[in-house]
């Protein structure tokens, strides 16, 4: 109990219950980026202002209230990094995409995503370089968006859940490997704190 | 991603993103100092320099899928509010788009927002009903009257706000008229943007208004409609561009009257600021080179210097008059005969006007064959009260007649070319104007073309049916002007009238 109530409070938590709905933990990163939570109950949602290239996590606490459907995602990146990008990774620690929703370029300009074998990591390729904004899923209530939603299934209240933007270099197979890892890191987290 | 052992990681805060956008921009406006500081070529005038962005292609619009303009490798952009558009109020857009400004960037719930005023250059007419906002009460306007002589007729000059947000264009609105051709102008740094007209005119229309003023446009006219007051210490002439220094609120202004103008400072007597501030009147000052009476500016060598000071004008609405200049018999506004009599220096054709980094940028556009000139562009240091000519062209090739300009947040000097074929040429003749860009050590290249050549069915085809068609590409390009965190840039094709949002790699080069 000890150790849970340690861990908690690194977390930042102060209820003893598990929250009902999803609750950020905060986002690390070794840049300068800056990134804005807007999650509530069944959503995970955010803005993320880059400002370089290094790979920013979004962490969660899952709540009662996020398990009963889907789990809904949208976001907006803003690429103030001054270079295009060419491609983004979406990687999720603890779960998986269940549905890849749409990306919308503001300025214009076409994408492709592909997910890898696990479908907890989403490659955002930009057929042209992006220099302003891309809308991930629909934060803003647009006609024509529409969310990402993410695998709940198996998860409970409490469970930890990560999402990390990076800018992925190396070739497409050893991304494969490389987020699958990850990934593992991650749940392996999300099963101790429950502990 | 790094290693949690070894490299440390950093928590970011939740909250607003403003800071970034700061961040972003404030290392790099250092840059603008290395203009000041440039290490000139030995060229005594400037030279053209292939250009970091790469090689300037027709690129395709992404509004209308035309190539209206040429851009280099990467580049890409949005037009908006052609002239005949119908516009957010039902009015429909004016033409003849001239200077622009940013005068709100922010951020609104979750969206990035930046609200532009732009000026309509449309002097006068027979038709009342062409004043800009005829018959609509919510558009401010000026002078509805009719002048009998010199700017014959009604006055259908203006201006419209625009709304750019999350990349995109989302409306615009008639926003001031009645007033007439309104080139330039300055944002100030409480949401809203002086419209400058630009005539020397002792004449009075029915309704008692004189014209030849400086008037303010706030950021939001359903808000707070724009002032009928014109800013009268800002001085009766051929108005140009303002500045702003937002060190000491002081006002920079040009003036454009062949070989009878300065450069101006008005110190505002109301020194906080805010709309509508200006009217309460100030001290309004011409440029004089430091023990030198009317200097003759107009022929420097690349980087040369001058130690200058300021000369007051006591009556900023005093008639314009023919003035005995030391140049020639010329045609002078009164403030500029005043500053005169008291030592002021002698330019060819002040346009564009912009202050960065404790800097006064503005361009003198004036081309004449003999001597060779195609136009300058002057750095005031403040701190130093030193100016000096960061650019000189000779040649129409190198840069022709500077008109509005603007720095970008990374300290980037653009400029818009009004001068077509006309001027000094060792070159095969200009075909089109350009966006050009000052490189730190004096020379220019070049960032953008006019592409424009509409035919009436293209023009019909992108629901159109009233847009100029036609070879306009050697028409000016007007209105520059970077969003506050440099990723967009905005411009105006004064003919056929166009809006630009551009953006691209400006990493690339000095932009």
């Amino acid at each position: 109990m000890k150790k849970l109530l340690s861990t908690a409070a690194l977390l930042g938590l102060v209820l003893c219950a598990p929250a009902q709905a999803v609750q950020f933990n905060g986002a690390t990163t070794s840049g300068a980026s800056i990134g804005t939570d807007y999650s509530e109950a069944g959503l995970i949602s955010f803005d993320l202002d880059l400002a370089d290239l290094q790979a920013v996590r979004f962490s969660y606490t899952l709540g009662l209230e996020d398990l009963s459907s889907p789990l809904n995602f949208n976001g907006i990146l803003r690429n103030y990094t001054g270079t295009g990008l060419t491609d983004l990774s979406l990687t999720l620690g603890g779960a998986s995409f269940s549905f890849i929703g749409t990306v919308d370029r503001n300025f214009g300009g076409s994408s492709t995503i592909s997910l890898n074998g696990s479908g907890a990591s989403a490659l955002l390729h930009f057929n042209s370089p992006e220099y302003l904004d891309t809308t991930l899923g629909n934060p803003l209530a647009q006609n024509g968006l529409v969310n990402w939603t993410i695998n709940t299934a198996g998860l409970h209240a409490g469970d930890a859940l990560s999402l990390t933007v990076a800018t992925p270099v190396p070739e497409p197979g050893t991304f494969a490997m490389m987020f699958a890892g990850m990934g593992l890191l991650g749940w392996t987290a999300a099963r101790r704190a429950r502990r | 991603m790094s290693n949690p052992v070894s490299t440390p990681r950093r928590q970011i805060l939740k909250g607003s993103s403003a800071a970034i956008a700061a961040a972003f921009a404030g290392p790099i406006t250092a840059m603008a100092g290395r203009v000041e500081a440039a290490t000139c070529a030995a060229a005594t005038s400037s030279v053209l320099l292939d250009s970091p962005y790469g090689a300037v292609a027709p690129v395709n619009d992404l509004t209308t899928g035309l190539p209206l303009i040429e851009l280099p490798p990467g580049f890409s952009y949005k037009s908006y509010g052609w002239a005949g558009d119908v516009m957010a109020d039902g009015l429909v857009t004016p033409g003849s788009h001239d200077g622009m400004g940013v005068v709100v960037s922010r951020r609104v719930g979750r969206s990035n927002e930046v609200i532009l005023v732009r000026n309509h250059e449309r002097s006068n007419g027979s038709n009342p009903a062409d004043i800009i906002g005829s018959g609509r009460a919510s558009v401010a306007k000026y002078d509805t009257g009719r002048t009998a002589s010199g700017l014959t007729g009604y006055q259908q000059g203006g201006t419209s706000n625009l709304i750019f947000r999350d990349g995109d264009w989302v409306s615009s609105y008639a926003s001031f008229g009645g007033t007439y051709r309104n080139c330039a102008g300055g944002s100030s740094t409480w949401g809203s943007w002086l419209t400058n007209e630009e005539i020397r005119s002792n004449s009075v229309s029915d309704t008692g208004k004189r014209h030849g003023y400086v008037f303010e446009v706030p950021a939001d006219t359903s808000l707070t409609a724009a002032s009928t007051t014109p800013i009268i210490g800002m001085g009766r002439m051929a108005h140009e561009a303002c500045a702003i220094d937002p060190a000491t609120g002081y006002w920079y202004l040009t003036e454009d009257q062949g070989n009878a103008n300065t450069l101006y400072r008005f110190r505002p007597t109301n020194a906080n600021g805010g709309l509508n501030s200006l009217q309460a009147g100030g001290q309004l000052q011409g440029l004089k080179v430091r023990n030198v009476q009317n200097a003759d500016m107009r022929s420097p060598t690349l980087c040369q210097e001058y130690a200058v000071e300021w000369v007051d004008i006591a009556n900023p609405d005093q008639d314009g008059v023919t003035l005995a200049s030391v140049v020639g018999s010329v045609s002078a506004s009164g403030p500029y005969a005043q500053a005169y009599a008291n030592g002021a220096a002698i330019f060819g054709a002040n346009e564009g006007c912009w202050v960065a980094n404790g800097t006064v940028f503005f361009t003198d556009k004036q081309v004449t064959t003999s001597p060779a000139r195609a136009g300058r562009i002057w750095a005031l240091d403040l701190a130093t009260s030193t100016l000096k000519a960061i650019f000189v062209s000779n040649d129409i090739t190198v840069g022709n007649s500077p008109d509005n300009m603007c720095i970008s947040p990374r300290g980037g000097v653009l400029f818009c070319e009004d001068g077509g074929n006309t001027g000094p040429n060792s070159g095969p003749a200009v075909t089109a104007q350009r966006l050009m860009v000052v490189h730190p050590n004096g020379g220019s290249y070049i960032f953008a073309k006019n592409n424009y050549n509409v035919t009436a069915l293209q023009a019909a085809a992108i629901g159109k049916p009233n847009a100029a068609t036609g070879n306009h590409r050697n028409t000016e390009w007007c209105g520059s002007c970077f969003s506050a965190d440099g990723r967009v840039l905005f411009a105006n094709l004064q003919s056929p009238g166009i809006t630009l949002a551009i953006t691209g790699p400006w990493a690339n080069g000095t932009l």
